[in-house]
């Protein structure tokens, strides 16, 4: 049975391959869609829980945190309102956007941090001789190691940002908050018009719980007994967070997921329904020889299936070379969640099935005489 | 006891509006071990009578009685299991299957019938003279091995009645001569039951019985 159908997929090679590559198409693009959204959370998330804060503090939280300014008096309140013995002083961070930097035209975020809280955000540099920490209130810039590489910028070099030429000081090492980091008064002087801050980082001391911490943050009240318009999110749960803010990607990923079956549906349906009719009189031949309906239509499903195996196996090696290839030639991450491949294999089977089902049916009850005299 | 009966078979198509007959009542029998020839003009109705004889297509009235059952009284796949079980078919345009090699155009017959693809296959081919042709799909073979391949194909089950539709039509004399030899063979040495439709009436001399047909029934006997 299945060497008449690995025989009749042979010999119109060129056919198969273009049907394999129809649902390798569908299945890789739904797992390189799905991976580089774990990836670009789980990158993210990782990156904001290395650098050791417990609790970031927003006014509003946008997909990637906010940027709008707070009053430094809400930063008071709250170490105020929690006492030393539950919390470290609170780091204050100005949040950017830079959307050019060297040859990467990605936007990335900025964040202004004082040369001291560097340290205390556990941001080191990439190696002995990858430059300095930048002054305080200079126009001095880090970037990350892999922002150095895409962006060919390195050491020494100037870079154009909100009107002001920043010099590259250092390559700090990657993973650890944002992949751009400049002196936090600098760029508070350029962005907000009276003191303040994008963000308060939390540390708890020892033994405390950041929920429960987050919880009080929540209730603190400024000097005018009003609470605080503040959203706190735990780093803990950033991943979580993260995935809520994404849910409008996630759902499009999941549009996706019927599309690929569409597309393996359809692939299938149109080279299986040619076959059927090109081979008419083969199936005539079978009739005659006592083929039964099940057994004439199983050779049609059987095809499809080895089609659609074959074009899953292609889809998801296509997945993991891109997967690959990605993040060596852009800033982008991808990683394919396993039960995705799972789900991806189910959805190109699936589909080729349900295509091959139609084409199927009609082979199966082709006329014999018909079928046999078909020119 | 006849292996083949049938009593004022008939058939009709429909061109257009109007039902065409094909067969206008056939009556006649074969019994077990005979070579019957069916000879008769063009469009007389001798394809028609071999597709409802052998359960490709359904009569529009009379009746067929073929060992033992009523093939005109049977469902569909009732029909495709006396195709399985108790007849081998060969044709004009021998219809091995392009993407199989002889070898398994020959298995695949075997596996529709739920039999066991060993050495019989091997066996079968080198009895049609075919033995070093095994791996060779047809359109690397001669017209005349390709009709060697179908026969074999046809008699590997040893079916109760072999039917053939101008076998050797395609053929030229040599091969049309060793095409009906074998059939003699198999006739006179294995006691097979053959129907051989033929334009050819130096293939009908070959055979033990000819009916002759003309506008949908049998004239001669
Ligand atoms: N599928 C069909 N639909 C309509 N008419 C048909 C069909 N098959 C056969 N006929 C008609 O039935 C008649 C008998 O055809 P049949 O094929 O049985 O003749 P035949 O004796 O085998 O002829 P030939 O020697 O040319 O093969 C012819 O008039 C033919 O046109
Ligand atoms: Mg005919």
């Amino acid at each position: 049975m299945s060497n008449l159908a690995a025989a009749n997929l042979w010999q119109r090679k060129t056919r198969s391959a273009i049907s394999i590559f129809g649902i390798a198409i569908g299945v890789a693009l739904l797992l390189v869609l799905k991976g580089m959204l774990s990836g670009t959370i789980d990158e993210i998330a990782n990156r904001m829980s290395n650098t050791g804060v417990d609790i970031f503090v927003y006014r509003k939280f946008e997909i990637w945190g906010g940027t709008e300014q707070m009053p430094h008096s809400y930063g008071k309140a709250i170490e105020d309102h929690l006492g030393p013995d539950r919390i470290k002083p609170l780091i204050s961070i100005v949040q950017d956007k830079i959307q050019v930097i060297g040859k990467v035209q990605q936007e990335n975020r900025v964040w202004g941090v004082s040369k001291k809280n560097l340290s205390a955000l556990n941001v080191r540099l990439a190696g002995e001789n990858k430059g300095r920490f930048f002054k305080d209130g200079s126009f001095e810039m880090l970037i990350d190691g892999r922002l150095s590489k895409h962006s060919g910028l390195d050491v020494g070099d100037t870079v154009r940002y909100l009107n002001h030429d920043w010099k590259i000081v250092g390559i700090h090492h990657i993973g650890v908050g944002v992949r751009v980091y400049v002196p936090f008064d600098t760029l508070q002087g350029l962005k907000f018009d009276r003191k303040g801050a994008s963000i308060f980082a939390v540390m708890c001391r020892e033994g405390i719980d950041p929920q429960q911490v987050a919880g009080q943050i929540k209730e603190t009240r400024d000097a005018n007994n009003e609470k605080l318009d503040v959203r706190p999110i735990v780093s803990a749960t950033m991943y979580e967070t993260f995935r809520k803010e994404a849910r409008i990607i996630d759902d499009f990923a999941n549009y996706v997921t019927i599309v690929a079956m569409s597309i393996s549906c359809l692939v299938i349906l149109l080279t299986m329904y040619t076959v059927v009719v090109e081979r008419t009189r083969d199936i005539g031949v079978l009739k005659s020889l006592g083929a039964t309906r099940f057994f004439i239509a199983r050779a049609i499903i059987t095809e499809s299936l080895i089609l659609c195996v074959l074009g899953v196996a292609v889809g998801v090696g296509l997945s993991y070379f891109a997967a690959w290839l990605i993040p060596t030639i852009s800033l982008l991450n991808v990683t394919i969640p396993p039960q995705w491949v799972l789900i991806a294999t189910l959805v190109g089977l699936v589909g080729g099935v349900l295509g091959a089902l139609y084409p199927a049916a009609v082979a199966a009850s082709k006329d014999p005489v018909v079928a046999l005299t078909y020119e | 006891m006849p292996i083949l009966k049938t009593i004022d078979l008939k058939k009709s198509y429909k061109i257009g509006s109007r039902w065409e007959p094909a067969l206008t009542g056939v009556d006649m029998e074969v019994e077990e071990g005979e070579f019957v020839a069916i000879v008769g003009p063009s469009g007389c109705g001798k394809s028609t009578l071999l597709h409802l004889l052998g359960g490709l297509h359904r009569a529009s009235g009379g009746r067929i009685f073929f060992d033992g059952d009523e093939l005109t009284a049977l469902p569909d796949f009732g029909l495709a299991a006396i195709r399985r079980e108790k007849i081998g078919f060969v044709f004009q345009r021998f219809n091995l299957l392009p993407t199989l090699s002889a070898r398994g155009n020959i298995e695949i017959a075997m596996k529709i019938r739920g039999l066991p693809t060993d050495d019989k296959v091997v066996e079968i081919l080198k009895y049609m003279g075919l033995g070093d042709r095994m791996h060779h799909k047809p359109r690397e073979m001669s017209i005349g091995e390709q009709q060697r391949v179908a026969i074999a194909r046809a008699i590997v089950n040893k079916p109760k009645l072999l039917m053939a539709d101008e076998p050797t039509g395609n053929l030229d004399s040599d091969n049309s001569n060793r095409i009906l030899a074998e059939f003699k063979r198999l006739n006179e040495e294995h006691g097979q039951t053959i129907l051989m439709i033929t334009h050819n009436s130096e293939a009908a001399a070959v055979a033990s019985r000819t009916l002759r047909m003309r506008d949908g029934r049998i004239i001669e006997d």
